[in-house]
């Protein structure tokens, strides 16, 4: 089962709240400082924690946040009389909490409940973030796995779920029209050479370092359809920080078109998004059986706590920052239309 | 306060100003023209009003405009009535000194981003005054458009008041 509910208490920049995501696409949005990615990452942390390396989930937090000096303590919400935090992921009747203290240092003597019965049920999850990672990856993991760097581990984690070599025999119908979608938008299919990435097409191979950005990406949803890490047999989860990033908006069709067939799937799917053509994209492309849920975040005031709200519809999401943003816009121009420009016009 | 009704909806034009129904027969050009659905004309003022009303009673059922494809195709049709009109017009001498050119789309579905796309296209290919190059202003004698805009009922009432629209099915 994939995730049923996320709740937080005084984490990061969050008082109180609870998500109850659809099991198909959570859409969310928000100004900047809202916590989306907090909130993802929170979630991620949860589903990465797994049975075979031992990491807990305080410690998987910790790589995954990176507060300074690694302390977990940093993750618990900076306001004066705030001296607890605590996080519970829930998969149906499987819930993970971690509770942790503002003051704690070592995420190893944090307060964890339900890890045990949690691994044994093990997820599939990927994090997709905002700044594109193949490119630079020759020599990363090494680099990461023996010296102490200051990158998030999302990005060790991605890579080492790209590596993975392509499935075994013929590939079934579905991953096959999945991956075309990609295929067709990316012009060609993904080789890895060692530890460097190619696209090849007709036009011949080109490494990733000179293949445009937006295009990377696509390449490696590609490359994760292709090798079973975003359709597998176990519930699958996947991440997807600003999707937009870099990519040409003629292009976000395609991936919201990619991202409702894995939802079909039966991938559960987060995005965080500052973009409007995502929006209505997603708005656009559903079908009446899609299931895409928009969850806003926002804060009343200034260095306030955030608050949700959880709409299926687009329209009848109120707190919208990217359309107040627009709002603002038309408004503008609309002063400017209407500002008494033809009287200042002596007609010849 | 007179009304003159488009559908579902009534706009209203003080005493002074005339209104008349446009996209009739009654110009008796139908076969060779489009025409704007109501022209309104108060002293120097010469309002040329097309009303596209997706959420009257009558087309809910039906899909209201949703991909851009569909909207660009829409204002094209939309300039052509008003390119059509103010040739009509001009030939009546009734073309008047201030020409402003609205649609009225009444579209729950259509959120701001998108109208503001509209209106750009609407001014951009119209064109209107502000959207001419400077070349042009100073060779022509006269400014076909002034102003023109794409606006929901609600914001048509708070700009342009003295012409209220009220929905009445």
């Amino acid at each position: 089962m994939v995730i049923t509910k996320i709740s937080l208490r005084q984490f990061t920049a969050f008082e109180r709240l609870e998500l109850v995501p659809s099991p198909g696409i959570n859409v969310l949005i928000g100004t900047n400082a809202t916590g989306k990615t907090h909130l993802m990452k929170v979630a991620y942390a949860a589903c990465a924690v797994v049975k075979e390396d031992g990491t807990g989930f305080g410690e998987k937090l910790v790589r995954v946040f990176l507060p300074s000096q690694r302390k977990l303590g940093r993750l618990a919400r900076r306001v004066q009389g705030v001296s607890r935090a605590s996080v519970s992921i829930h998969r149906g009747e499987r819930r993970l909490t971690l509770s942790f203290a503002a003051n704690q240092n070592d995420p190893r003597h944090a307060e964890t409940k339900g890890e045990r019965e949690w691994v044994r049920a093990p997820l599939e999850c990927t994090y997709i973030p905002v700044k594109e990672m193949l490119a630079n990856a020759p020599g990363f993991l090494s680099l990461y796995k023996n010296r102490e760097t200051h990158f998030e581990e999302v990005y060790a984690d991605l890579l080492h779920r790209a590596y993975l070599p392509l499935l075994k025999g013929p590939m079934e119908e579905t991953r096959k029209r999945i991956s075309n979608i990609l295929r067709q938008a990316i012009g060609g299919k993904v080789r890895t050479r060692g530890e460097e990435f190619f696209l090849e097409s007709s036009k011949g191979s080109i490494e990733f370092t000179l293949l445009a950005e937006g295009y990377r990406k696509l390449a490696l949803l590609w490359l994760l359809t292709q090798n079973g890490v975003l359709l597998s047999d176990k519930p699958t989860v996947l991440f997807w920080d600003e999707p937009e990033a870099n990519l040409n908006p003629g292009l976000v069709g395609d991936v919201v078109d990619f991202l409702l067939e894995l939802q079909r799937c039966g991938v559960q799917v987060f995005v965080a998004t500052h973009d409007y053509v995502v929006l209505k994209e997603f708005d656009l492309r559903k079908t009446g059986k899609d299931q895409v849920v928009y969850h806003a975040l926002y804060r009343e005031k200034n260095g306030g706590p955030v608050n949700m709200e959880t709409c299926t519809e687009l329209a009848d999401v109120h707190r919208n920052a990217i359309l107040e943003t627009f709002s603002r816009l038309y408004e503008r121009q609309m002063d400017r239309v209407f500002a008494d420009t033809v009287a200042a016009v002596v007609e010849k | 306060m007179n009304e003159i009704r488009e559908g579902e909806l009534l706009v209203g034009f003080p005493a002074g100003a005339s209104a008349r129904k446009f996209d009739g027969p009654d110009h008796g050009l139908s076969h060779c023209m489009k025409a704007v659905d109501i022209v309104i004309e108060e002293g120097d003022d010469l309002i040329l009003l097309e009303v596209k009303d997706f959420d009257q009673t009558a087309a809910r059922s039906r899909s209201a405009p949703a991909a851009d494809a569909r909207l660009e195709r829409d204002v094209w049709a939309w300039i052509g009535k008003f390119r059509d009109s103010l040739l009509y017009l001009w030939a009546e001498e009734r073309c008047g000194r201030h020409r402003g050119c609205y649609v009225v789309l009444e579209c729950r579905s259509l959120d701001r981003a998108l109208r503001m796309h509209l209106q750009e296209l609407f001014e951009r290919c119209l064109p209107a005054f502000s959207r001419l190059p400077r070349s042009v202003v100073n060779e022509w004698k006269r400014i076909p458009v002034h102003r023109c805009a794409v606006l929901d009922v609600k914001e048509w009432n708070r700009r342009m008041s003295r012409f209220p629209i009220r929905r009445s099915p």
